[in-house]
């Protein structure tokens, strides 16, 4: 059973600021790992979007994966300050000072995207629907990820359904079967004969069968008429029984 | 029959009898030389998908019918008639006990 055309949906309830820190934390975790050794990392806020973010020439954009990262300013400094764990805001900088930590701000951002393709899989597709979350490192908002709300659903759903269905409630299906009574005839045999001897056939007629005496019998599914075991007849005092 | 040589006491006849009576005739004609199948089933058994998983070779399968009950006669899915089993030389055959009345 496939769903044609169907396309995932979540209403815009499930995307909580904690469902969404759980769905992005798997690539969000390892980039804080990698780049920031003491400040804590997480969403403070989310939002959503359908148009494309309109950023300050000043900011710094990197997309990968459909999801789009932003930094402000402001957000640059204390991302800066989260790596290097250093307090900035009294350091004068010079024009070369900048630019070699606007490369490793870049380098830092670069990974962050990279981390989502490793989550997300390169090509992402875009159905126009963003979230927006708003990092925090170290207490400070820090920068802006646009994701694809498809991105999101497939992971809200995963988890959703871990939720709801623990693997323990559910039964296997050949399990669910165990139980289902099947009915059964046995099967002596048939015979061939004309209308005519039918149409005369009465009492005391006898009508020979195709199977031999030491030849097995078949038993058969009522519904359907299968054969599914062949055995030896067998008498007793209760009845007949069919010997595989 | 044509009608050019139906006499007063066929009409008379047919009109009688209905509309049965020629076409009955004609089938009983037409069908004589057909052929067909008679199975011959013998008691019933239910048993649950788990018991028929763990069947072996060797294992038994009570069929719910006792000695002396009859066995079914069926044509097409249709119980026909009811006979005890017998053999005639090697072979399984039954002999009938009743058969059902015509309708």
């Amino acid at each position: 059973m496939t769903g044609v055309g169907a396309r995932a949906w979540l209403p815009k309830s499930a995307f909580t600021r904690e469902a969404v820190e759980g769905a992005l934390s798997e690539p969000l975790q390892a980039w804080a790992a990698r780049w920031f050794a003491r400040a804590t990392l997480g969403v403070a806020r989310v939002d959503f979007s359908s148009e494309a973010s309109i950023a300050p020439a000043s900011n710094i954009r990197l997309t990968g994966s459909g999801v789009e990262v932003e930094l402000t300013g402001i957000g640059k400094r204390h991302l800066l300050e989260a790596a290097l764990d250093a307090d900035l805001s009294n350091n004068v900088l010079t024009g070369p000072d900048r630019r070699l930590l606007d490369m490793f701000v870049r380098n830092v951002l670069e990974d962050l995207v990279s981390q989502f393709e490793k989550t997300f899989g390169p090509n992402i597709e875009n159905d126009g629907n963003r979230v927006i979350a708003r990092l925090a490192l170290a207490g400070h908002d820090v920068l802006t990820l646009h994701v694809p709300e498809v991105s999101l659903i497939a992971v809200l759903k995963r988890s959703k359904h871990r939720e709801n269905s623990p693997a323990s409630t559910l039964v296997r299906r050949s399990a669910a079967l165990r139980h289902t009574v099947l009915h059964a005839y046995g099967y002596l045999g048939s015979t061939e004969i004309g209308i005519a001897e039918l149409e005369a056939l009465g009492a005391g007629d006898v009508l020979v069968l195709d199977r031999a005496l030491d030849e097995n019998i078949d038993l058969r599914l009522t519904d359907g008429g299968t054969t599914f075991l062949r055995g030896r007849l067998c008498e007793d005092a209760g009845g007949y029984s069919i010997q595989l | 029959m044509s009608i050019s040589t139906m006499r007063p006491q066929d009409t008379a006849r047919t009109e009688r009898s209905g509309d049965s009576a020629k076409p009955a005739a004609m089938e009983s004609h037409i069908l004589r030389g057909v052929r067909v199948s008679l199975d011959a089933q013998l008691g019933n058994a239910s048993l649950a998908v788990e018991e028929l998983m763990a069947l072996k070779a060797g294992s038994i399968v009570t069929l719910q019918t006792g000695l002396a009950d009859p066995v079914g006669i069926f044509l097409n899915d249709t119980l026909i008639a009811r006979g005890e089993i017998v053999a005639v030389g090697d072979k399984y055959a039954v002999r009938i006990l009743e058969v059902a009345s015509p309708p």
